[in-house]
């Protein structure tokens, strides 16, 4: 070893010291153990749940809350359910396409679901009322296809599907007792 | 804290957050940057104890938080609590009845305790075995890097005192240490 000053530091202790380790990695628990004895002392605001109750006001503001959220949820949801049948039921609107447009979107969309409500429930569902559903349903699309192909004549697609879906000749297959009279809407 | 494209904040907006609303967020991120540093100086001014490092830590940042109303930001956050720790570990060795100041370490000739040789080579098993106060200047000095003044405002001591105590923890230290090539000293910080 090479002392170069008697108050200095030898270039192997120096090189020494250099090499030694800065930091050194706390354990796991060290950094929770401090959080929490800060809180304890006050000295860091603990998180709500964390060793802090919350005043019994806001308890009760938390269950008023609720209730209001509930009510309003279940109300808005009886008025959706409601509003779809008027809508579906409502009369077209008069002079606006871009209405009438939109109007031919939430029936085409009703009518569908409908259906697939029907097929869903078929096989509980008296077999008349399916029969006349599904009768009323070909019309529909019958007519809506004979719509569609004044909308757009140059579509071919609409002319097509409306030759597929010309009723048989024999409708009374389909249809009830000839006493019953029968609605058809379209 | 570190949100992608976001500026880490800095360390004095850290405590500007901690001081005034006590942010948790704040502390841990405080704690994150300064502890790994501040543990292993402590645990080097103690002289090697890890688990009581891991005490005096602790009450450093309880102390250290508790007084960030005084800390003005003129001197570096690590600077602070390098000092902060440096006193809690002197009245720690105090309880054990291990810290004997700085007055006889001064004396001309402390005697030279007897290691081995594998102790000789261990530059951590060296400085475990200067006396206190010569151990706590040679670390700040040669190690942190602070000035005597600096060190005298830690320690509470005279710029001399410092001066006086460094050169005899390097006497020491060069008559106690035998390692020779860095790469056999550097060994586990386990």
């Amino acid at each position: 070893m090479t002392e170069q000053d008697p108050n200095g530091l030898s270039p192997e202790l120096r090189d020494a010291l250099d090499a030694l380790p800065k930091e050194r990695e706390p354990s796991a628990e060290l950094e929770e153990w401090t959080v929490s004895a800060l809180k304890r002392r006050g000295l860091i605001a603990p998180r709500w749940g964390e060793g802090q109750h919350r005043p019994v006001w806001m308890s009760w503001v938390g269950v008023a809350a609720a209730l209001v959220i509930f009510a309003v949820g279940t109300a808005l949801g009886h008025r959706l359910g409601s509003t779809s049948a008027v809508v579906v039921l409502a009369p077209s609107p008069d002079g606006n396409p871009r209405e009438t447009a939109a109007y031919v979107q939430r029936t085409g969309s009703a009518h569908a679901a409908a259906i697939r409500e029907l097929a869903a429930a078929v096989q509980s569902a008296e077999p008349r009322d399916v029969a006349l559903a599904r009768d009323v349903s070909l019309a529909a699309l019958r007519a809506s296809l004979e719509a569609l192909t004044q909308l757009d004549p140059s579509d071919p697609t609409p002319a097509l599907l409306l030759a597929a879906v010309q009723p048989v000749e024999d409708a009374s297959a389909i249809r009830g007792p000839a006493d019953e009279p029968w609605v058809v809407w379209f | 804290m570190h949100g992608t494209g976001r500026v880490p904040a800095t360390d004095q907006e850290l405590v500007d957050v901690l001081r005034e609303g006590g942010s948790e967020a704040a502390f841990r991120e405080l704690y994150s940057r300064h502890t790994p540093r501040l543990l292993q100086f402590v645990m080097r001014v103690l002289g090697g104890a890890a688990e009581d490092a891991e005490d005096v830590v602790q009450e450093t940042w309880i102390r250290a938080v508790e007084g960030l109303p005084g800390f003005r930001g003129e001197a570096r956050l690590g600077t602070w609590l390098t000092g902060i720790g440096l006193n809690v570990a002197r009245m720690h060795l105090r309880k054990l009845g291990r810290w004997r100041g700085f007055l006889e370490a001064v004396e001309p000739e402390t005697p030279t305790p007897a290691l081995s040789h594998e102790e000789r080579m261990d530059l951590e098993c060296v400085l475990a075995h200067l006396p206190d106060g010569q151990r706590a200047v040679l670390l700040l000095h040669d190690l942190e890097g602070y000035t005597h003044g600096e060190i005298g405002g830690m320690l509470g001591i005279a710029e001399g005192t410092s001066k006086s105590q460094l050169s005899a923890a390097r006497k020491q230290a060069h008559a106690l240490y035998d390692g020779g090539a860095p790469q056999r000293l550097r060994r586990s910080n386990d």
